[in-house]
């Protein structure tokens, strides 16, 4: 999987939950802040990261959950996480 | 009317029948509808079981997209049914006067719990979607309820098993008779879970050939079914300061237990106990009680327990069962039977079971449907296997009778 697949990936799994939580749409951008920017919850960025290391098959530290705050950063994140899995 | 007797001022319910409550004026004596349970996402049966299923309705075209996409089935059950009966009232009421939520269930969020469990297990524990956790409380449902509609007055899931909307309604009314709280919306849930589909199975209560036969000769079991029955229950006083013109009165209720049920007997002594403190409590004798809504599913001992109890206590009132419309609902049926009442009530008629089959001689047991007289009293029971014996006693409010009684109150 792509850099460009990974990112759309979490654009649309953002999207889902961007949408039930009735973010508006112009809200959600790749470097729109999940909490700040788009109102999701801290349960909401737990799914966020379950979902990306099952999606991905990788496995995410706690010690990075500060950083998944943006699309931008969870794909760069994820691509990091690959990387090493090699 | 009696004014320290709670009354139902709306209702609300989802079943295999339809959504709302204008659909059992409409649909209740027709065909019941049946559907089947086979896969579900973690699990399959290898052949589809029968069962009523509550799919009658779209959970996003009547509570829109916006917070479904974590819900579960019981959920979604539950909101819809709130949503189509009681949405306005919550929406007029102040923040301090909001009605309370009080849900019975036997297996509340079983589903979910089983599939947070198995997602676990098969994916991994950091696989599985920490949103769903929520879901996997028994009181999930009624505390999303309370979050949708801003009530923060009472949030209360009763699970007593069979009787767990019965028993929802009576302690709302209790509620209501001490001064607590002047409204609840009380009633029950139950969605067909592959879990509590399983057990049943296994343990043998699922009719073999897929029919639902309540008092019959040849019943071999039950059919399972899902749903859920709300409804606007207050004090008399408060209906009529709100003017809201009162549908039934919950005159009186009782509770008893049969342990002799765990010995396999079903002699029927507290079901007779029961129904004539039922009767006590809403101040009449059982020839008062117009027809009763039994709670047979077509468990041969136990209906026959229920049948000679009822013979026992009240001779020969016509017998109806409204399970053979919607199937065993569990911790619904009781409220959905209470729903068919009311929908009978209204039409002057009772809805008896379906033709087509022979029932146990000693009872009356209304074939097809029967001309009844408003104004009068109907009995619901809900008698498990499990010894639980439930019952209340509601009064039909004709609303010319009702208006005349209102008009005399408000002019002292």
């Amino acid at each position: 999987m792509d850099a460009a697949e990974i990112k759309e990936a979490i654009r649309q799994l953002i999207g889902e939950i961007a949408e039930d939580m009735d973010v508006e749409a112009e809200k959600i951008t790749d470097s729109a802040h999940f909490i700040k920017d788009m109102g999701l919850d801290s349960m909401a960025l737990l799914e966020v990261l379950a979902t990306m290391e099952k999606k991905f098959g990788v496995s995410i530290p706690e010690s990075e959950f500060p950083n998944l705050i943006s699309i931008d950063k969870c794909a760069e994140t994820v691509e990091k996480y690959l990387a090493q899995k090699g | 009317m009696n004014m320290n007797k709670p009354v139902i001022t709306a209702a609300s319910q989802i079943s295999s029948i339809g959504a709302g409550v204008d659909c059992l004026a409409a649909n209740l004596g027709a065909a019941p509808r049946m559907g089947s349970a086979g896969k579900y996402d973690f699990h399959e049966f290898s052949e589809p079981i029968p069962c009523f299923k509550a799919d009658t309705f779209d959970p996003e075209q009547v509570l829109g997209k916006k917070g479904l996409r974590t819900k579960d089935w019981a959920t979604k059950l539950l909101l819809a049914t709130m949503e189509l009966g009681f949405k306005a009232q919550f929406e007029a009421s102040s923040q301090d006067d909001k009605p309370g939520i009080c849900v019975g269930t036997a297996f509340g969020s079983v589903q979910s719990i089983g599939d947070f469990l198995s997602d676990s297990i098969v994916n991994g524990v950091n696989a599985v979607n920490p949103q769903a956790f929520a879901n996997t409380v028994i009181n999930s449902p009624t505390g999303n309820a309370n979050i949708r509609y801003e009530s923060r007055t009472l949030s209360t899931t009763v699970s007593t098993g069979f009787n767990a909307g019965a028993d929802a309604l009576i302690y709302a009314c209790d509620y209501i008779r001490r001064g607590y709280l002047n409204r609840i919306v009380a009633g029950g849930l139950e969605e067909i879970s592959y879990y509590a589909l399983l057990g049943m199975l296994r343990s043998g209560v699922l009719s073999p050939t897929s029919r639902i036969l309540p008092f019959g000769t040849l019943a071999d079991g039950f059919v399972a079914g899902e749903g859920c029955a709300m409804f606007m229950v207050e004090s008399a006083e408060s209906a009529a300061a709100g003017s809201r013109t009162p549908l039934a009165e919950i005159s009186g209720y009782a509770s008893a237990f049969e342990p002799s049920t765990f010995a396999g007997k079903f002699c029927g002594e507290s079901a007779r106990h029961c129904m004539k403190a039922a009767c006590d409590d809403a101040g009449i004798r059982p020839a008062d009680v117009g027809f009763i809504a039994s709670g047979a599913n077509g468990i041969r001992n136990a209906d026959a327990m229920e049948a000679q109890a009822i013979r026992d206590v009240f001779g020969d009132t016509p017998v109806t069962a409204y399970k053979a419309r919607f199937g065993e609902c569990y911790g619904a049926s009781a409220p959905l039977s209470v729903a068919c009442a009311l929908a009978d009530m209204n039409a002057g008629r009772i809805t008896g079971v379906p033709e087509g089959y022979e029932t146990i001689d000693a009872l009356n047991c209304v074939r097809g449907t029967a001309a009844w007289k408003r104004g009068g009293f109907v009995m619901v029971n809900s008698f498990s296997c499990d010894g639980n014996c439930t019952t209340i006693v509601i009064k039909d409010i004709h609303e010319a009778a009702y208006n005349r009684q209102h008009t005399k109150l408000q002019s002292y």
